[in-house]
């Protein structure tokens, strides 16, 4: 009974202590900066905390900083993460679809090939990719110029929602994941479609997607948090304001946190703004979670 | 114009005299985060695989640090600890006798795995405790028959079975001090306070980003690259070692 309480009571106090931290920062977002400046936020009001949310959307607080309002701030981040993860999926279902269903030559090199680039995160690479970003077409010029042409293409994408979402789409987890998913489906399913003439598009489209939806809703809730939590490549990839994702404006905020400047009502209420679509995800998705989380493992 | 250099960048590199300690400091915050954070999911999960009422609960509020972003985490401790305004400052006042860390290197190095091991704890326990969870009934019951001690029992009977999941996590952790640290260390110490708390990865950005050195850059990153690819090795061989037995 005593270790029954003991355990609960070791638990009870170390959730709190995780969730402790986030209690100051509604604080900090609830009170003046002036207030905070002078290390008093007993001050802090729910009117206080609703005008800073307030402002930030539909004010002048994100000017001071010359950024756009917080929304559109949230809306780049959305779009980077939906496109990402729809076609990450999209490649990923059917890279393994070709891997398992078909006997190709190179079958196994190419099997090969995507796992040595998942071997080799976009962090490895940041430098080279950034390099190939600011000129897509650099080896054409390349190219030509060894044959003796002298040409000069040139395709940017850095600061465009292409150079933000292209590099991160290649995934090798998501080809691995499936991969394992369609390996287990049934072979009787398959040779029934065989008989009764179903097209390899039609198969895929019609059979292997809508059965697999488990696996394919697990792999998308996982990377959603994933890809919306993605600092480096944003913050190197995005400099104008118009396209600013949260990275950018995170590493604004707290540089002038470091140094005591001001902003620091606006940067909590900003980082918790962040963190309510991933919160929200993984408590509505929590079995769909952990369970992509542990497909992953495999 | 690009010319070929052969390992020129290389030998530029190694010849810088801080490159000993970026590397040190790589390992150091690696060990740091994987150890504490490996530890603290250890220990939670153990205590959550023991109660039965209110376990989903318990796994809500444990699992929420997941959702949390590296630089959010930073932003948050940045916040609470602030030199001078910070509420938490009292706290580390007592240890440190005047708290400002951004310009001493041991605190900013301990904002940093601060920050670091809250979230990461949260991904140890939920892997550990799915792991337990996922472990015969039956086991549980002769332990419970042979009145096995709640040390003994995990110890002897529930990390050996938990074995593969336990390469993944170091797997997972090595990778996450490596790479996401760049986040923590950019947010917090930017490096400084005089390079000390720079690692591998953020002195490949310096160098390709701030001093606009990109041959060098690259060169780093590929060093990085090579630590990477021995780890997963190692965690393949460690994998396909635990498994044989079975």
């Amino acid at each position: 009974m005593l270790k029954k309480l003991l355990t609960h009571s070791t638990i009870s106090a170390i959730c709190l202590l995780f969730f402790l931290p986030i209690v100051a920062i509604v604080l900090i977002a609830a009170s003046l900066d002036s207030d905070i400046l002078a290390n008093d936020i007993s001050k802090a009001s729910f009117s206080q905390f609703f005008t800073t949310f307030y402002e930030m959307f539909f004010g002048d607080y994100m000017q001071r900083l010359s950024y756009p309002p917080a929304w559109v701030i949230l809306y780049n981040t959305l779009v980077m993460t939906v496109s990402i993860c729809l076609f990450k999926t999209l490649f990923s279902l059917l890279s393994a679809y070709a891997l398992v269903f078909f006997r190709f030559k190179g079958n196994i090199i190419a099997f090969i090939l995507i796992l040595i680039a998942g071997a080799l995160p976009l962090e490895t690479r940041f430098v080279s990719t950034y390099l190939v970003c600011a000129n897509v077409l650099a080896p054409l010029n390349w190219l030509f110029n060894s044959l003796g042409f002298t040409t000069s293409f040139e395709w940017n994408i850095l600061d465009s929602y292409s150079g933000l979402i292209i590099p991160l789409i290649p995934s090798a987890a998501g080809t691995y994941l499936f991969r394992q998913t369609f390996l287990n489906f049934p072979n009787d399913l398959v040779e029934a479609s065989h008989i009764d003439c179903c097209k390899p598009i039609r198969f895929f489209t019609h059979i292997l997607v809508p059965l697999s939806r488990s696996s394919i809703a697990a792999f998308n809730i996982v990377m959603f948090v994933w890809v919306w939590n993605q600092f480096l490549w944003p913050f190197l990839v995005i400099s104008s304001k118009p396209y600013a994702t949260v990275a950018t404006l995170f590493s604004e905020l707290t540089q002038s946190a470091n140094f005591n400047l001001s902003y620091f009502s606006l940067s909590a209420m900003f980082g918790l703004l962040t963190l309510v679509p991933p919160t929200v995800i993984i408590i509505l998705f929590q079995r769909e979670f952990i369970k992509g989380l542990i497909q992953g493992e495999k | 114009m690009k010319i070929f250099v052969g390992l020129e960048n290389y030998h530029n590199i190694f010849s810088n005299k801080l490159f000993p300690s970026f590397l040190f400091n790589s390992f150091l915050f690696v060990s740091f985060i994987t150890l504490i954070s490996f530890c603290g999911g250890l220990f939670l999960a153990c205590l959550v695989d023991n109660v039965k009422k209110m376990r989903t609960v318990y796994t809500t509020l444990l699992l929420w640090p997941f959702a949390l972003s590296p630089a959010l985490s930073s932003l948050i401790w940045v916040l609470l600890a602030a030199p001078s305004i910070g509420i938490l400052n009292p706290i580390f006042e007592l240890f440190f006798s005047p708290w400002k860390y951004p310009s001493y290197a041991n605190q900013s190095i301990l904002m940093i795995i601060l920050a670091a091991t809250w979230k990461q704890i949260s991904v140890n326990f939920i892997f550990i405790l799915s792991a337990f969870s996922s472990t015969d009934t039956s086991i549980r019951e002769a332990a419970e028959m042979d009145s096995a001690g709640f040390l003994s029992f995990y110890r002897s009977i529930m990390l050996p079975l938990a074995l593969p999941t336990l390469a993944f996590l170091f797997f997972i952790n090595t990778l996450y001090g490596f790479f996401e640290s760049f986040t923590y260390i950019h947010l917090i110490s930017q490096g400084g306070p005089a390079d000390q708390t720079t690692s591998l990865m953020y002195y490949a950005y310096q160098l390709g980003f701030q001093s606009f050195s990109i041959g060098e850059g690259t060169a780093v990153s590929l060093i990085l690259m090579c630590f990477v690819v021995t780890i997963i090795l190692i965690q393949h061989k460690l994998i396909y070692f635990l498994r044989r037995d079975r």
